[in-house]
């Protein structure tokens, strides 16, 4: 197999893990909008042991995974109070808190980023995958997952049926952290180099996209949007420079024709007007309950 | 120094006050969150940059032509992110408006290049000596036209016919129909107004920085988020303080921790106002309740 091929065999892994991690955190409803800064965490530790401390490469990521796990352990407790829009505001200034953070580090290399990382393979990146996937796979039939689905469809209910929200939310944003964060593991062994601006907002958005693109109401919807998306690139090379107009143009079509995403459902069970806006929600649930009210004035 | 830097920081909080006004108007009002607000603030220093530097054409054409240009590309928001996006998703329009700014990023990159672009310097450079501080002529025109913008922005949305229909809209769009306002138009109208003032601050601040970027305007959409949500949710009265306090806190954290800390710190106070008193320093519980 050419180097190419591997190259693209291990982006579209990579790309994977990035997308179902941020969808384990999405699916108790709540949007985090700095998922890159994780994977940076998982990044900058594990290159941080292979290169000062010469580990190994596997035990190197299982160390960045789980700080970025903890780190995002570590945001949610604060980002819990916040609902919603707000959510999504904090967490894209956690994510870059987190990238100024590592521009000034010295130890990883400041603004001019890190390198001499090696060692991801096709086989390893695709064994995470598996792994991860079936992970999220029985999660989704375990207590936990259906916990998950709960605290999503209705916090209030889930709440009154005596879950502990809180420590949901908190397990869906460490486990989404901690995918992402072996993911970033991956990823600077993979590139070789690292910089702080790779872990960006425009990650964090690109990140969203594959989940959004594919669509939220199952796994199936993330893992498809990550493979289709980080292919486009490499199919439609004589774009060069404007495949970020591709993915800016992707993302209004699809928000315009089909926002729940191409393996979406029409009305998904993750209700995304209602989890950013709970008027909304409350209103919707007021019309389904009362179909016979008159139409709006316009 | 001190005084020096409180200058500065009013010189650089006015423009993100500016933006910030448009921003919050659009979601405080409308109850919908621009994140291409920003990209209208750069095109408008680029349309600016081309009129005055390539065209040739006297300045204040310029300003004019980039301010306008900035309204339109609102609008064009609008229509691309808001009008055709169904409501029941009410995540898609704000993903639409992130693709909408990869969309005119990419653009501005391809046409005017990813380097920095010096922006015009019509007035020259003449420093005025005000007891412990310097400044330019240019800069106390700018922050005179910032403040008397955000002054008649405020009497117009509590005085003029229109700024009353938005604030009409933004109580409920429902019952500001039957009274017969036309909603869609006042809805235009919010956003190329919104855009304009974005426009204005981006014009401004190539007036004070003389350098332009593809990238300036994600930076300034987070500023203007930061103040939004320190001043709280569409108040008017908020952004504009909200604006200053976060350009005086920059312009000290560049003085006094370095400059590459200074991003760091205006979010640190994003998070510390969202988790301690999410209704912002001037916000009430209404407005918390919106979202």
């Amino acid at each position: 197999m050419s180097a190419y091929y591997e190259g693209i065999i291990m982006a579209v892994g990579i790309n994977i893990l990035l997308a179902i991690g941020l969808w384990t955190t999405v699916s108790t409803g709540q949007f985090s909008f700095g998922h890159a800064a994780f994977m940076g965490v998982g990044a900058y530790l594990s290159g941080l042991l292979t290169v000062t401390f010469k580990l190994p490469l596997v035990p190197a990521a299982a160390v960045g995974a789980v700080a970025a796990g903890i780190t995002g352990v570590l945001v949610a407790f604060p980002a819990l109070r916040l609902t919603h829009l707000y959510l999504a505001m904090a967490t894209l200034g956690f994510a870059e808190i987190a990238r100024v953070i590592f521009m000034n580090q010295d130890a990883l290399g400041g603004a001019n980023g890190m390198g001499g990382m090696s060692g991801s393979t096709p086989l390893l990146v695709w064994v995470v995958v598996i792994v991860s996937l079936t992970y999220l796979w029985l999660l989704g039939r375990s207590r936990q997952g259906l916990a998950f689905d709960a605290v999503r469809q209705d916090e209030t209910a889930a709440r009154a049926m005596g879950m502990n929200v809180t420590w949901i939310k908190v397990m869906a944003f460490g486990q989404g952290a901690l995918i992402t964060g072996f993911a970033g593991a991956l990823y600077a062994h993979f590139t070789f180099y690292i910089e702080p601006s790779m872990f960006g907002i425009e990650r964090s958005v690109v990140i969203l996209l594959f989940v959004v693109f594919g669509g939220m109401s199952n796994l199936v919807g993330p893992v498809l949007g990550a493979i289709v998306l980080s292919l486009f690139p490499e199919f439609f090379r004589f774009l060069k420079d404007w495949y970020l107009f591709v993915y800016g143009g992707v993302l209004v079509v699809m928000m315009i024709w089909r926002p729940q995403g191409i393996w979406g459902q029409r009305w998904a069970p993750m209700d995304l007007l209602g989890s950013l806006f709970p008027e909304v929600k409350r209103q919707r649930a007021r019309r389904v309950a009362e179909p016979a009210t008159p139409p709006e004035v316009r | 120094m001190f005084f020096q830097q409180i200058v500065n920081g009013l010189l650089l909080g006015s423009t993100y006050s500016l933006t910030a006004l448009g921003f919050t108007l659009m979601l405080g009002v409308l109850g919908l969150l621009n994140f291409a607000h920003g990209e209208a603030f750069m095109i408008s220093a680029y349309v600016g940059f081309t009129f005055a530097v390539l065209f040739k054409l006297p300045f204040e054409v310029a300003a004019i032509a980039g301010t306008l240009s900035a309204g339109a590309i609102s609008v064009i928001i609008y229509y691309v992110s808001f009008a055709f996006v169904k409501r029941e998703y009410m995540a898609a329009p704000i993903l639409s408006t992130i693709g909408v700014a990869m969309l005119l990023q990419t653009v501005a990159t391809r046409f005017w290049g990813s380097d920095i672009r010096p922006f015009p310097e019509p007035f020259g450079q003449d420093a005025v000596e005000v007891g412990p501080v310097l400044v330019s002529s240019v800069q106390i025109g700018t922050m005179l036209a910032a403040f008397a913008l955000m002054a008649g922005f405020y009497v117009f949305l509590s005085r003029a016919k229109l700024g009353k229909a938005m604030r009409a809209i933004s109580e409920s769009p429902m019952h500001a129909a039957l009274l017969g306002i036309r909603v869609e138009k006042t809805i235009l109208a919010t956003f190329f107004i919104s855009g304009m003032l974005a426009g204005i601050a981006g014009i401004l601040i190539g007036l004070i920085f003389h350098n332009l970027t593809p990238y300036m305007g994600t930076s300034v959409l987070l500023k203007a988020m930061t103040v939004m949500i320190l001043g709280g949710l569409g108040n008017a009265i908020g952004a504009m303080a909200g604006g200053l306090i976060i350009g005086i806190v920059e312009t000290f954290s560049v003085g006094y921790l370095g400059a590459s800390w200074r991003d760091a710190l205006v979010f640190v106070i994003l998070i510390l106002v969202l988790v301690l008193k999410p209704s912002g320093l001037f916000g009430t519980r209404q407005h918390e309740e919106k979202l």
